[in-house]
């Protein structure tokens, strides 16, 4: 099925309401990305959205959209909390996939030469891969306290810093998190995982400052050029993946109960005050608070692992929290619609909050730049670091992308470097990369995703955020 | 992984997909469809472990239909899998209908220095899930899963 769609800007296509779609989808792209997206289903996904209960102004999808289950990965929807739905679909398995931000006091000539060990030390300290088991084995009673308090959790008990927590979306602690809603089933798979990054496109990256394109906000974040960055990405883990996962087959069951007519079983739902609504929306937020004590422990075994290799104190690695954002989730949030604040449910999966200047809930050190957008580009190219704009509240509920998109299968990737080494072509680029799996190294190579910089400048022409800096990799732990 | 069901051998083949992965299946009988799908599941798992059967767990699945009781069924192996990082090497499925599956499930408990893990699921999903008979003796299936 071809899905028709017209162009209404540079960087904006629209869906227009047929069938059953209750608004219209609105697809942030350029011409020149196009292609890619048309390669798959998600451009009909985004308008499957459209369909479910309640939802308010239109279906978006930004322009790293590609396929998910359910909803696109990149898409955003808004639902009204009282007529509208919450759906697992629309958070993802990877409930507070994420992305954090570091800087250290450390320029690149400082320790060019030492790459190798900070690589080395980082992919020793923190446990990656496949089936990867943390350092810690929590108790039943532990786990719970993190479900309930998160990043926060993790400082009361040694990991990192109290200052970490005001950078961090929700400084780290969803206070709807209801960790009796977690099942205990969810909770075994989580509670040797605590403090590891996992498989997949999850990384840990060692990075340089490489352009500023705005001084003013680069400043207000305490970044300059050749600065030693560090970004962490990844979520909660099995816990997370078994929350949704229980979730999907009650909202099967929610779904058919309430009457929901559903064009695709994966965008399952419940209203939001339903009982069902009600218990993913605590279980969910509590797997939120697990990916905020996640990221929060790997920061704190990073900085240990980076004083050990390049010898330094504390004081001169001053190794500090950028941000973090979540870019799998669902919140409530207030959004001035048509003139009107309403409070509304707004899931972001594959997608990254992006509120402007002088919104409440960013950190008063950011409060006149804006919001922090942290989007991770693949790891032989570069990633960006962005603020949120006053346009995005008024267009995209607060909202623009979360990274590149895949372009070739896992598969192809591998039958794509066959004869090549794409760990050595990157060490001659001067990208150093560790991974317990080689095929790994393949899988994520760089030509294997879209180019972050035309997403970006997407989501920058559109006017949903701004850039700041782009930030280039020089060693990376993959999962 | 060999089926202990004294079927014909059972086919399923690996569905590329850009993000994810799934499974086509194909069988002569429902149990055998179940089986393929237990071995496309540790293929996409851990394709090149030599897993012993030391031990056997019985394993009882429950769905509301023949999809819902697929997706609990592989569901359950990868728990196993994950939680209690046991390895699966044969299945021999006792009785199935379409609410209710029983089986045998033979591997042993996973020894990283043997066993190398290729992908973490992290779910079974019932995107585009098929199961249809479509000849007496011929079963079809497909299954995503979420890596």
């Amino acid at each position: 099925m071809t899905t028709p769609m017209h162009r209404i800007t540079d960087y904006l296509f629209e869906i227009p309401k047929t069938g059953k779609m209750r608004v219209p989808a609105r697809i942030y792209a350029t011409e020149d990305l196009l292609p890619d997206i048309l390669q798959d289903r998600a451009v009909e996904q985004a308008a499957h959205v459209a369909w479910l209960p309640g939802i308010v102004g239109y279906s978006y999808a930004m322009p790293d959209i590609h396929w998910g289950y359910g909803f696109p990965i990149g898409g955003v929807a808004a639902f009204d909390l009282e007529e509208g739905v919450i759906s697992p679909g629309g958070v993802g398995y990877d409930i507070n996939c994420g992305v954090r931000l570091l800087r250290t006091g450390l320029q690149l000539s400082d320790i060019e030469s030492r790459m190798p060990a900070a690589v080395d030390g980082l992919f020793r300290a923190i446990p990656s891969g496949v089936g990867s088991t943390g350092r810690l084995k929590l108790t039943e009673k532990e786990e719970k306290r993190v479900l309930q308090n998160g990043a926060l959790w993790a400082v009361q008990n040694g990991y990192g810093e109290e200052e970490d927590l005001d950078k961090i979306e929700e400084n780290g602690m969803m206070p709807q998190a209801d960790p009796d809603q977690v099942s205990a089933r969810a909770r075994e798979r989580g509670r040797s995982q605590l403090g590891t990054l996992g498989s997949g496109n999850h990384f840990i990256e060692l990075g340089v400052v490489d352009e500023i394109y705005d001084t003013a906000a680069a400043s207000a974040m305490g970044l300059r050029l050749e600065q030693i960055t560090l970004f962490i990405h990844t979520g909660s883990r099995g816990l997370g993946h078994q929350v949704c996962d229980e979730a999907i087959k009650e909202m099967l069951h929610a779904s058919r109960k309430y009457g929901i007519e559903l064009p695709d079983r994966q965008l399952c739902c419940a209203p939001i005050s339903s009982p069902e609504g009600q218990h993913y929306l605590g279980a969910m937020s509590a797997a939120v608070n697990f990916a905020f004590a996640n990221r929060q422990m790997i920061t704190h075994w990073a900085r240990q692992a980076l004083l050990q290799a390049w010898n330094i104190t504390p004081r001169d690695l001053n190794m500090q929290v950028v941000y973090e954002v979540a870019h799998n989730i669902a919140k409530i949030e207030k959004h001035n619609v048509d003139g009107i604040e309403r409070s509304l449910c707004v899931h972001r999966k594959g997608a990254t909050r992006a509120f402007g200047p002088h919104h409440p809930e960013i950190p008063a050190a950011y409060r006149e730049i804006g919001q922090p957008v942290l989007i991770p580009g693949d790891m032989g190219r570069c990633s960006y670091l962005l603020t949120g704009t006053a346009k995005a509240m008024s267009d995209s509920f607060g909202s623009a992308c979360h990274g590149a998109g895949r372009v070739m299968s896992r598969t192809q990737a591998i039958k794509s470097a066959r004869g090549r080494s794409v760990l050595r072509e990157l060490a001659e680029r001067g990208i150093l990369v560790r991974a317990e799996n080689s095929e790994t190294i393949a899988e994520e190579m760089p030509e294997a995703y879209k180019n972050v910089t035309q997403v970006v400048d997407a989501v920058a022409g559109a006017g949903l955020a701004r850039k700041v800096a782009r930030l280039k990799p020089l060693g990376v732990i993959k999962g | 992984m060999q089926n202990g069901n004294n079927i014909p051998e059972t086919a399923y083949r690996i569905i590329d997909h850009t993000s994810d992965v799934g499974l086509e299946l194909e069988a002569s009988t429902l149990t055998g469809l179940f089986v393929a799908a237990a071995e496309g599941l540790m293929h996409i798992i851990c394709p090149h472990c030599q897993i012993k059967p030391a031990q056997s767990h019985p394993l009882q699945v429950c769905g509301e239909n023949l999809e819902e009781l697929l997706v609990n069924w592989l569901s359950e192996l990868n728990y196993l899998c994950q939680v209690q990082r046991f390895l699966t090497a044969r299945v021999k499925i006792t009785e199935i209908h379409e609410r209710f599956l029983q089986a045998e499930v033979t591997g042993e408990t996973r020894d990283p220095l043997r066993h190398a893990m290729r992908s973490e699921i992290k779910a079974v999903t019932y995107h585009r899930i098929e199961v249809h008979q479509e000849a007496a003796d011929k079963w079809r299936g497909r299954i995503y899963m979420d890596l």
